[in-house]
């Protein structure tokens, strides 16, 4: 896994109230055009994120909840139908590929 | 030339070379020709023994010992091949990326991929097409600075290359190591020029099939630029991730990327030439 979209589809057992944070050792480095990097020293492995993950992945500090998220994503985004499935089966690949924790 | 004398130069670090055999003696001057040779002064000099036991052939450097008896290559491929290893394992300051590099007008173009995805060819197709070529296989960058350095290692072409290819490079020397080819100019004298900063980014796409069309260029995100250049950097000892991560960020930033993928090294070669020029 080199690159993350976000895509619909996915089952979800993290609910409305459920909050996320990047694991220990892992970066998030934002750059000009939107997009970003995730990287994890402990793996020593890189991801790229599109501008919609990058931006999901700014809200992943155990502070945001899901529906917080869809709430402030829909505002950037107002016009696209931002679900929450689809966000949290972007939350998911993350989980396995060791960048992030559902807290 | 003796090669016991005046130590190589290589990433910052002094090579003494001892116990060569003249033959290949001669062979390892015309490889590592690129290379200054300098006093050491004060700085630490790394020593480079071959030994000669029995009918066997050993050789020492930096700590490790190597037994090259019954192996098939030239001794002098064996010794440029350590010595390059090992000045990229004690190279400090300095990033060293696996990576073709060519000075383009608008800067210098990172030619990267996966091993086997044609990188030499598509950098030698790019010098013989005008460009001054900065390095075919290993790119060093300054830490925090981010100035691409040339490396004058002669380039290695063992592989099957493309006959069209082959037909644009200069004669070989004669004489010169089997399987090299010497680099154009070197660390010294009027070759010596910096790199201009990296402003461009091809990242190769091995494809056996043939696209639709026949090449593709896509440009890439900043974020997918970083990620294969981070990808791209050796994993030396003491290699700060921290660091590195935010060095490709940034170099990253200052690039315009593309993933071109073709099905022939001349599809490769052309398109990278018309989007080179174009810019």
């Amino acid at each position: 896994m080199d690159s993350l979209e976000v895509k619909p589809d996915r089952d979800a057992s993290p609910g409305p109230g459920s909050t996320f944070s990047l694991r220990p050792g892992v970066r998030l480095e934002p750059l000009g055009d939107g997009s970003a990097v995730l990287y994890s020293q402990e793996l020593d492995v890189s991801l790229s994120l599109n501008h919609t993950a990058a931006l999901l992945c700014s809200f992943a500090d155990g502070q945001h909840t899901l529906a917080m998220v869809v709430q402030e994503m829909s505002q950037v985004f107002p016009d696209d139908d931002i679900e929450e499935s689809a966000l949290v089966a972007c939350l998911r690949d993350l989980e396995a590929g060791h960048f992030l924790q559902w807290d | 030339m003796g090669l016991d004398k005046s130590p190589w130069l290589i990433l910052g670090t002094s090579f003494q070379c001892r116990g060569v055999p003249p033959e290949a003696k001669t062979d390892l001057d015309a490889l590592l020709a690129g290379f200054p040779r300098r006093d050491p002064g004060e700085a630490e000099v790394v020593e480079l023994r071959v030994e000669q036991v029995s009918g066997s052939t050993f050789l020492t450097v930096g700590g490790s010992r190597w037994d090259l008896t019954g192996t098939t290559d030239p001794l002098s491929s064996h010794l440029e091949y350590r010595l390059i290893d090992e000045a990229i394992r004690r190279a400090r300051g300095r990033w060293v990326l696996h990576a073709g590099a060519v000075e383009t007008p608008g800067g210098t173009c990172l030619v990267i991929g996966e091993s086997g995805a044609g990188k030499t060819s598509l950098t030698l197709w790019l010098w013989t097409s005008g460009l001054r070529l900065g390095t075919d296989d290993l790119c060093p960058i300054s830490q925090g600075a981010l100035a691409p350095e040339v490396f004058p290692r002669a380039l290695h072409m063992d592989a099957e290359y493309s006959m069209r290819l082959v037909e644009k490079m200069p004669p070989r020397p004669a004489g010169y190591p089997q399987d090299y080819y010497p680099f154009p100019g070197g660390l010294e004298g009027e070759d010596a020029a910096p790199l201009p900063p990296v402003s461009r980014l091809i990242v190769l796409q091995r494809d056996s099939r043939p696209p639709r069309p026949e090449t593709e260029a896509v440009p890439l995100s900043q974020s997918e630029a970083a990620h294969h250049l981070l990808g791209a950097a050796i994993r030396t000892p003491g290699f700060d991730f921290g660091r590195a991560l935010e060095d490709m960020v940034r170099l990253a930033s200052g690039c315009r990327a593309w993933r071109l993928s073709a099905s022939t090294p001349e599809g490769a070669g052309e398109r990278a030439v018309e989007l080179l020029s174009s810019l």
